[in-house]
């Protein structure tokens, strides 16, 4: 499986990207919106992670721009909330976002169910 | 849930932290000497935002909470259009500098952190 982390904090960008690949995960890291919005053409992976807060583009800008290209819609996304964001989450479904995962609180299993039921809804 | 030794991201943590700090100074800095310097303000909330994020997954609540309140500050600043005022500069001025003490705690041994059972 490949995952595009969209995500600009270092921090977030190692510990995500390590556990996905513990698991067998192909990894791409983008660290802000524009290069998410390229990588999600030229990696073309099966689901992005997208972190919401970045510079340059943040996660909005990379949903709006997705859902207004036909091939872009067709590739998953799950946005990365954090404590305090419950109005961004509904923003983010709003636009387009197929699932959110809190990035503050790890739970691979649950990381990886949530990815499942997002992967079979197509 | 699986367990996660967070030990192994500790240095991570505190080198990530401290360059937010570092950033979150400067644009107060910035904002210090003129109110409606809209990059900084934005760069303030992202830096808090962060900070509040990796503190979080780490355990650290005072940190993330506090951070949480930067945020929340330099957000409602942002979406309203409206500048931070001089006082609450000075007070987020004041809550990086606790920050500051709080991350060095973590980095003395100070203070513990949690794997995902609840353990210290």
């Amino acid at each position: 499986m490949k995952i595009l982390l969209v995500e600009d904090d270092k921090f977030f960008q190692k510990f995500y990207s390590n556990k996905l690949r513990e698991n067998k995960v192909e990894v791409e890291i983008a660290g802000d919106g524009e290069e998410g919005l390229a990588k999600m053409k030229s990696f073309n992976p099966d689901l992005v992670l997208l972190d919401l807060i970045m510079p340059k583009m943040d996660g909005f800008g990379v949903l709006i721009a997705r859902s207004q290209d036909e091939s872009l819609k067709k590739i998953p996304v799950i946005v990365f909330s954090t404590l305090g964001q419950e109005k961004d989450i509904a923003k983010a479904e709003e636009l387009g976002a197929n699932s959110y995962i809190n990035k503050g609180f790890f739970d691979f299993n649950n990381l990886v169910n949530v990815i499942n039921k997002v992967m079979k809804s197509g | 849930m699986t367990q996660v030794d967070f030990s192994d991201y500790k240095s991570l943590y505190l080198q990530t932290a401290k360059e937010y700090l570092e950033k979150m100074q400067s644009d107060l800095d910035k904002l210090s000497n003129d109110l409606s310097d809209k990059i900084a303000l934005k760069d303030l909330y992202i830096s808090s935002h962060s900070l509040k994020s990796q503190s979080q997954i780490m355990k650290f609540t005072d940190i993330s909470d506090l951070s949480l309140d930067i945020e929340t500050a330099s957000k409602d600043a942002l979406e309203s259009n409206a500048k931070l005022s001089s006082q609450a500069i000075l007070d987020i001025k004041k809550s990086v500098e606790i920050l500051k003490e709080l991350i060095h705690d973590v980095e003395s041994g100070r203070v513990k952190y949690e794997n995902s059972n609840g353990q210290t």
